[in-house]
């Protein structure tokens, strides 16, 4: 696998900002206030190096939301908030009112939601620019540690394209990771799509 | 009498200097190679944050900014916001993904214009419009 030039992986990061810029429209409506919301660092890793940069990560108890994309690659995405700062978003979704137990009725179903609108506000942004589609399943929630993340299972030849995720909700900083899980053969396919984009625009 | 800058044309003006303001390398191309397409006769310059363009700013001050608003250091907002107070003539395009109702009535309350992302030719002519109005 070539690693990716820099003009491929600004152009993949600010193509996901973009995406997240429309997710964060769409949760600041959701929420009734303004959510920063920007993908900072954009990177391809192997997936056994995902697993070290996730076991970096302060806590290792995870809420995840899971969803495949097939189309003309398939990607396996997985939105990760750590535990303690997912029920915190859930707490900011749903309003302050509720007591912890009750959140936590909430937080499977809001982080579906969240993650629903997140991950597929990146892949169609994905898919807008380079004028393709996909289909996805529905979303997943899980809580996992770095233990037992679906995502690291899975042969060692797949990539991983990394997006660390900031996250500003009412005064509140929140960090997470997107992870969307590529086999080789879609990863060449990403990386045609994203060359024949750039070749279009003349900057490459 | 002779006029030193004759060498500029008839209406003894540079022609006008666009500083494109954006993090992204592919942002800013983008930008340049539609602007350079339909305006041939402006002058481009590129700056990769908030800060940098305060400073190009210092140097020489451009006709029209294309203002990204999520960058490393300062926010774009914030930028054009002190560019108007320097140069109340600057003509400012917010170029962003943050499509939030929150962001467009942060631009209208910062006099700039609101340019939504994906750089597009479209979207380029739209702050072309702007800048030109």
């Amino acid at each position: 696998m070539r690693p990716l030039n820099e003009l491929q992986l600004d152009a993949l990061g600010e193509i996901f900002n973009i995406g997240v810029g429309r997710a964060a429209s769409s949760l600041s409506q959701i929420v009734n206030d303004e959510v920063l919301l920007t993908a900072p660092a954009v990177s391809l890793v192997h997936r056994d190096q995902a697993t070290q940069i996730l076991l970096g990560a302060e806590l290792d108890q995870f809420s995840t939301v899971s969803q495949t994309f097939s189309g003309p690659f398939d990607a396996q995405a997985m939105l990760v908030f750590p535990e303690s700062n997912a029920l915190e978003i859930v707490r900011l979704m749903v309003g302050p009112h509720m007591s912890i137990e009750e959140l936590s009725e909430f937080e499977q179903e809001a982080m579906c939601e969240i993650g629903n609108i997140i991950l597929n506000a990146c892949m169609s942004s994905l898919a807008d620019i380079f004028h393709i589609s996909f289909d996805s399943t529905l979303p997943l929630h899980r809580f996992g540690n770095t233990e037992n993340l679906p995502i690291l299972d899975g042969s060692d030849e797949q990539m991983v394209l990394l997006l660390q995720v900031d996250m500003v909700i009412s005064q509140q900083r929140i960090q997470g990771h997107i992870l969307f899980l590529l086999s080789v053969a879609s990863m060449s396919s990403l990386l045609a799509c994203l060359d024949r984009y750039l070749n279009e625009q003349g900057l490459a | 009498m002779a006029n030193i800058d004759h060498n500029y044309g008839m209406e003894n003006k540079p022609s006008p200097l666009l500083l494109i303001v954006d993090d992204s390398r592919m942002s800013r191309m983008l930008i340049r190679a539609i602007v350079a397409d339909s305006r041939p006769e402006w002058r481009i310059s590129e700056a990769i944050s908030g800060d940098e363009a305060l400073l190009a700013i210092e140097k020489e001050c451009p006709d029209f900014v294309s203002m990204d608003v999520n960058m490393p250091g300062i926010s774009g907002l914030e930028a054009a916001g002190r560019i108007r107070m320097r140069h109340p003539e600057t003509r400012i395009a917010l170029c962003t993904a943050n499509i939030q109702e929150s962001t467009r009535e942060a631009a209208a309350r910062a006099g700039v214009h609101f340019v939504a992302k994906p750089i597009t030719a479209q979207s380029v002519a739209d702050a072309i419009a702007f800048f030109e109005a």
